[in-house]
């Protein structure tokens, strides 16, 4: 590599939160439970939001994408707008509520509530379900089960926030940082990104030069191709100042090391330095 | 909803609302892991149709569609297809695709 380092910030010296507290809702243990008894299951009206229902929602916001008329989403799914679901349980059917979603004022009503109920699990049904899940091979009792959902919701969330943390650590070490970036290893950079974009592309039979704001939102889910060709002109300098760091931290020579090298260092010093710093407390 | 497609409905299936496809071969170990998948968002988001596509009952449509890679999933919105994955992904990158469909 032919970029440099000119001053590099000691990751060390960045705070974190280092004990954290994980919960794993009954209600997460019991859907997974319930999926066992998915076939029987039927669909009643409720008045309630609960966690899981089916609920259309009409709603009033300035921005587009909270405007819209007769939405089906699944509360606490995620999938429309993970802020927005949060505040859903409890709210009534036809009852008017306001909320504040990243500045965005949306008013909204939910129109329909429907949830599946479904029959009580037995040994003998949760059994047939292990059979056809893999994951679940070797489970034989309904305790078992609750017990391994539990386990393994709460190793998820570990990794989610070791990953956070990582996340935190890298971007605030970089961005203390001071580097020296050479033109020409920028340059091949991101025409190697733009190469890669147009190979995703291919499939819409467009090319980066020729995109539009639309293309960008519904393809990469970035609002407008300013903002697209931003992120492609600051990724290069991100993967360089990287790469340096990850040689750096290896005790190796960025002048004998390509950027594949320090990528295949990895990044195991500062994943270990988290798993050694925080603790779980599982509540 | 989780419907079985063959090479006469499948045009029909996919023309309305929010379609996730998924080719499939009934001897295909990743084809499982997507089926058990799929199986988890049909409870989870019974307002998406799952169609699937077994390549043996519908060679044409998988002709037409240059499968040669299965589980092969596209994902439609109002019959045009809006993005497309191949392989066993997570259910994470299923997802992704599902709220493309449904809200974008």
């Amino acid at each position: 590599m032919k970029s440099k380092i000119v001053k590099l910030w000691d990751y060390k010296s960045i705070p974190f939160e280092k004990n954290i507290k994980i919960e794993c809702p009954d209600e997460y243990v019991e859907a997974k439970l319930n999926a066992a008894a998915r076939k029987n299951k039927s669909v009643i009206k409720a008045d309630t939001v609960g966690l899981r229902d089916v609920v259309t929602l009409d709603m009033e916001s300035g921005n587009p994408y909270y405007n819209r008329k007769g939405v089906k989403l699944t509360a606490g799914s995620h999938l429309f707008d993970e802020e927005l679901e949060d505040i859903l349980p409890g709210k009534k059917l036809n009852e008017t509520f306001l909320a504040e979603i990243d500045g965005v004022r949306v008013k909204a009503v939910a129109t329909d509530i429907e949830r599946a109920v479904y029959p009580e699990v037995t040994e003998e049904i949760l059994s047939e379900y292990v059979k056809s899940k893999p994951d679940y091979k070797g489970i034989a009792s309904i305790a078992e089960f609750k017990k391994f959902v539990r386990e393994q919701y709460i190793e998820e969330k570990k990794q989610e926030a070791k990953g956070e943390i990582m996340q935190q650590l890298c971007m605030e070490t970089l961005s203390s940082s001071e580097f020296s970036y050479d033109d020409s290893e920028v340059e091949a950079i991101k025409a190697e990104t733009i190469k890669e974009i147009n190979g995703e592309l291919k499939s819409y039979n467009l090319t980066y030069d020729k995109l539009t704001d639309e293309d960008c939102r519904n393809i990469f889910y970035i609002d407008s191709l300013t903002e697209l060709k931003e992120a492609v002109d600051s990724e290069p300098k991100e993967i360089i100042a990287t790469c340096l760091w990850l040689l750096a931290m290896n005790g190796k020579n960025p002048e004998e090391c390509t950027i594949d090298d320090a990528y295949n260092l990895g990044m195991g010093f500062i994943e270990d330095y988290i798993k050694n710093a925080i603790t779980f407390e599982e509540v | 909803m989780i419907v079985y497609a063959t090479d006469e409905t499948y045009k029909e299936l996919v023309k309305d609302g929010a379609v996730m496809v998924d080719f499939f071969g009934k001897t295909c170990v990743p084809c499982k892991t997507i089926a058990g998948i799929i199986e988890d968002l049909d409870d989870e988001f019974p307002f998406v149709k799952f169609v699937k596509a077994d390549i043996d009952d519908c060679p044409q449509t998988a002709d037409e569609f240059k499968v040669d890679g299965i589980p092969d999933m596209y994902f439609y919105k109002d019959g045009k297809v809006v993005s497309h994955e191949v392989g066993a992904v997570p259910e994470d990158i299923v997802k992704e695709n599902l709220a493309k469909i449904l809200y974008k």
